[in-house]
C-alpha cells in the first residue's frame, strides 16, 4: 500500500516536472528567437553603417579626407 | 380511500421512474449529440483551446556581392492590425493610432468600425512605434510578425537587385528571378497551452524543421560597383543627360563585377520613384551603337583578311554617296589606312571595308559576336536588339551597319561581345549570380564561366587589341579615357538617336558612349559607359571617355592592377630574419625610379612613422625594404651618407610599447 502510494506521488511528480520543463523551454525557445532576431537586427545596422556611400560622405566632409593621388599611393606588400 | 392512496402511490412511482427515464434518455440524447454528431467539430475548439499555432513567418534568403557584404536582408517587424470587434473606444483608438503612426484618422476610423475581425492598420512598423503602441493597451489592437526587407546599402545595385513587394514576393531583378528560391515556406509550430495562454513546449519543436530558403552571392564586387555608380552618376549629372550604363566585366569569365544604371533609386522607398528608373537599363534598353561597333567590324574585316591595318582607303574628303544617301564624317579625311580608320572612327572609311566584307559575312560575325540575341544573363527584362536578316537589307544598310547605324544592341551585349576581343577570341556567357546557398551555407548550385563559341582567333583578337589601342593613344578619339598609368583598349562612339515621330535620325538627341578594356595586353575589366541623350556635347570621347576614365582610375587597383611608376615596397616581417642575400634579388617590378643618375644625401629618418618615412625617400630612386612595424628605429645607408640611384636602403621599424 505504501509502495503504491509512493509510486503515485512520484508519477504525479514527474508529470509537474515535465509540464514545467515545458514551459522553461518554450520560453527558452522564446528567448532565442528574441535574439537571433536582435542579432539580424544588429547585423543589418553594421551593413547599413557600412555602406560605401555613407563611409564616403562621413571621410569626405567629416573628416575632410580626399582620395589619395596616384604618386602619393605606396604600396606595401 | 385506501386503495386510492395506494394508486397514488404507485402513480407516483410511476411517475418518478418514467421521469428518470425520460431524463436518462435526454442525457443519453446529449450524449450521442456530443459525442457523435458534434464531434469533429468540439474536438476542432478543444485543440483550439488547448493548443497554440505560431505561425512561423517565411524567411527570405540574403542576397551578397562576391565578398560577402549583404545587399538584401530580411528582418522580422511587427506589423499592427485591429480586432474591430473589441475595439471598445473607436475615436480614441483611431485619434491615438494615427498620431503614433501618421496615418489618415478618417481612414483608419472607417476600419475600426466595420466589425472586421482583422484589419491591418499599418504593415511594419518600427520597434519603437510598437512600443509606444504597446503601452497605451488598446483593446482591439495587437501585432502580427512579418519580414521586412532591407537593402542596407540603399541604391547600390538596386537595379540588378531588384525589390520584393510588401507580401515578399520579388518583384524586380534578381529578387524578381530568384524569388522561389529565396523565399522559404510558410510553417506553424504547434505548442499546448495553458488555462492562463502560456505556452508548453510538448513534442516536437520548430527547431528540427528548415526553412528551404536559400542564400544567394553575386558576382558583384560591391567596392566595383559603388565606383561605377558613383562615377556614371556624376556624369549623368554633368552633362544633364536623361540617363546612363555602365557595365563592368571580367573577359575571361563573363562574371559582371557591376551594374549600373541611371537614374537610381532606392530600392527601401521603391514607391516614392518613378517605375522607370527603376529598369535595368544596361539590360533592356536597345540603342543604336554608332561608331563603337566599328571594333566588331574590325575584328571581322582582319578574321576574314580582307583587309590588313596599313592597307589605305580613300575617305572622299568627308562626302561619300551611296545609293539615295550620303555618308558624313565629322571631320573630312583623304586617304586613311584602316588602322586610322578606327583610330579616328571614319565613317566612310568603315563603309569601304564593309562593302569588301560583304553582306553574309558581315552578317555572320554580328551573329557570332552575340547581337541580335539575349545573351541569357539570367536576369528578367532583358533585350535582344534588332538585327535584320541580310535579306532585308536596304541597299544602304551594309554601309550604314558597318559603322552601327541600322542595328540595335544592348550595353550588356557589347560588354559580352568587347570581352571575346579581350580573352583572345571566346564569347563567354555573362552571369550575375556566383552561388546560391542553404540557410546552413552550403553551397547548393555554383556557376562556372560558360563559353559561348569562338568567334575569333588569338591572333586576330590581339591585331584588333593592337588597333583599339591606337584610338586611345594621342590623336586618337579616345584620348581621354586611359587613366596615368595605364594601357587602354577602347572605342568610342556617338549615335543619333532615332526619331520615333519623324522616323529619321533626330539632329540633337544623341547616344555617347566608350568601351574598352585595361590593362590593354593583360585586360581584368572590360568596361562599357553610355550616356542617353547628353547636353552640351556629344562625342563619345568628350563625354564618355572621362567617365570611362574615372572608373578605371579607381577600379583597377581593386582587382590589383596598380598603375605604373607605383612604389611597391616589401614589409619584411620581424619573424624573417633579414637575409644577407648575395645579390639582392629585384623586388616586384613597377618600383619607381628616378630618370636622373643623381646623388643624395640619406636623410635622417629615425622616429618616423612608415608613411612618413617613405614619402622622405620617395623619387630619390632607392630600392627600400622594410622590416617591422610602428616607427624607425634604424637605418642603413646611416644619415648624411651620400647614397646612389639604385641604392639599397633598409629600414627597420618598431612599435612603441
Amino acid at each position: 500500500m505504501l509502495f503504491f502510494i509512493g509510486g503515485s506521488l512520484f508519477y504525479v511528480w514527474s508529470r509537474i516536472q515535465v509540464i514545467r520543463l515545458g514551459y522553461e523551454i518554450s520560453s527558452a525557445l522564446k528567448e532565442e528567437k528574441a535574439l537571433n532576431d536582435a542579432n539580424k537586427r544588429l547585423r543589418l545596422e553594421i551593413a547599413t553603417l557600412k555602406s560605401y556611400a555613407r563611409i564616403e560622405k562621413v571621410a569626405v566632409e567629416e573628416l575632410r579626407m580626399a582620395k589619395p593621388k596616384p604618386e602619393q599611393v605606396i604600396v606595401i606588400r | 380511500m385506501k386503495g386510492k392512496s395506494i394508486n397514488w402511490f404507485k402513480v407516483r412511482i410511476i411517475f418518478l421512474s418514467c421521469f428518470l427515464c425520460f431524463c436518462f434518455v435526454l442525457i443519453l440524447g446529449r450524449m450521442f449529440q456530443l459525442q457523435v454528431l458534434k464531434k469533429e467539430q468540439l474536438y476542432k475548439l478543444a485543440a483550439q483551446q488547448q493548443q497554440t499555432h505560431i505561425p512561423l513567418v517565411p524567411k527570405r534568403g540574403t542576397i551578397y556581392d562576391s565578398r560577402g557584404n549583404e545587399l538584401a536582408v530580411s528582418v522580422e517587424v511587427d506589423s499592427v492590425y485591429a480586432d474591430a470587434r473589441k475595439v471598445v473606444e473607436v475615436e480614441k483608438t483611431a485619434r491615438e493610432l494615427a498620431s503614433i503612426l501618421q496615418i489618415d484618422r478618417g481612414e483608419l476610423k472607417q476600419k475600426l468600425k466595420s466589425g472586421r475581425p482583422f484589419e491591418w492598420v499599418q504593415r511594419k512598423i518600427s520597434s519603437k512605434e510598437v512600443e509606444q503602441i504597446k503601452e497605451l493597451r488598446l483593446p482591439g489592437i495587437a501585432f502580427l510578425k512579418e519580414n521586412r526587407r532591407f537593402y542596407p546599402n540603399a541604391q547600390l545595385a538596386a537595379h540588378l537587385v531588384g525589390f520584393v513587394g510588401l507580401d515578399s514576393k520579388g518583384l524586380e531583378g534578381i529578387e524578381f528571378q530568384y524569388d522561389a528560391s529565396l523565399n522559404g515556406e510558410n510553417q506553424v509550430w504547434t505548442a499546448a497551452r495553458d488555462a492562463l495562454g502560456r505556452e508548453i513546449a510538448m513534442g516536437k519543436g520548430p527547431f528540427e524543421k528548415e526553412d528551404h530558403y536559400r542564400n544567394i552571392a553575386l558576382t558583384i564586387d560591391k567596392p566595383i560597383q559603388h565606383i561605377t555608380e558613383t562615377e556614371l552618376g556624376r556624369g549623368v549629372e554633368k552633362w544633364g543627360a536623361k540617363g546612363g550604363m555602365a557595365i563592368a566585366m571580367d573577359p575571361w569569365s563573363g562574371k559582371i563585377l557591376a551594374m549600373a544604371s541611371s537614374p537610381m533609386f532606392n530600392p527601401n522607398q521603391f514607391i516614392q520613384y518613378r517605375s522607370k528608373s527603376w529598369r535595368n537599363r544596361g539590360l533592356s534598353d536597345i540603342f543604336e551603337p554608332g561608331s563603337l561597333f566599328k571594333a566588331f567590324l574590325a575584328a571581322a574585316a582582319l578574321e576574314e583578311q580582307v583587309v590588313r591595318p596599313s592597307d589605305s582607303f580613300f575617305c572622299e574628303n568627308g562626302s561619300y554617296k551611296v545609293y539615295d544617301r550620303t555618308i558624313h564624317d565629322h571631320t573630312k579625311y583623304g586617304y586613311l589606312t584602316f588602322q586610322q580608320i578606327i583610330k579616328f572612327s571614319s565613317n566612310i572609311g568603315a563603309s569601304k571595308v564593309g562593302e569588301k566584307m560583304g553582306k553574309d559575312r558581315l552578317y555572320r560575325y554580328i551573329s557570332a559576336f552575340g547581337f541580335g540575341e539575349k545573351t541569357r544573363v539570367g536576369l528578367p527584362g532583358e533585350g535582344s536588339g534588332m538585327v535584320h536578316h541580310p535579306r532585308y537589307w536596304s541597299p544602304v544598310a551594309l554601309d550604314t551597319i558597318s559603322f552601327g547605324q541600322g542595328i540595335s544592341v544592348t550595353a550588356i551585349q557589347l560588354a559580352t561581345a568587347l570581352s571575346s576581343i579581350a580573352n583572345g577570341g571566346l564569347l563567354m556567357k555573362p552571369y550575375v549570380v556566383e552561388k546560391i546557398t542553404n540557410e546552413k551555407g552550403e553551397v547548393v548550385q555554383s556557376f562556372k564561366p560558360e563559353t559561348v563559341r569562338k568567334v575569333i582567333s588569338e591572333e586576330t583578337a590581339k591585331r584588333v587589341t593592337a588597333l583599339l589601342k591606337a584610338t586611345t593613344e594621342k590623336g586618337g578619339t579616345g584620348e581621354g579615357a586611359v587613366p596615368s598609368g595605364y594601357e587602354v583598349a577602347g572605342k568610342t562612339g556617338t549615335a543619333q538617336k532615332v526619331d520615333s515621330l519623324l522616323g529619321g535620325y533626330s539632329e540633337d538627341r544623341y547616344v555617347s558612349g566608350f568601351m574598352g578594356f585595361a590593362p590593354a595586353d593583360a585586360p581584368k575589366l572590360v568596361l562599357i559607359v553610355i550616356i542617353d541623350e547628353p547636353q552640351g556635347d556629344r562625342y563619345g570621347g568628350v563625354v564618355a571617355a572621362p567617365i570611362f576614365k574615372a572608373i578605371m582610375e579607381k577600379a583597377l587597383p581593386i582587382l590589383n592592377v596598380l598603375p605604373k611608376g607605383t612604389m611597391v615596397v616589401k614589409n619584411e616581417l620581424d619573424s624573417a630574419p633579414l637575409k644577407e642575400a648575395p645579390g639582392a634579388q629585384p623586388l616586384i617590378d613597377g618600383i619607381k625610379v628616378g630618370k636622373k643618375m643623381e646623388m643624395v644625401v640619406m636623410p635622417d629618418l629615425t622616429g618616423l612613422s612608415m608613411r612618413n618615412a617613405l614619402s622622405r625617400i620617395e623619387g630619390k630612386g632607392l630600392v627600400i625594404k622594410v622590416s617591422g612595424n610602428g616607427k624607425v628605429v634604424d637605418q642603413v645607408p646611416r644619415p648624411g651618407s651620400v647614397v646612389e640611384k639604385g641604392d639599397i636602403c633598409f629600414l627597420k621599424f618598431r612599435s612603441p610599447l
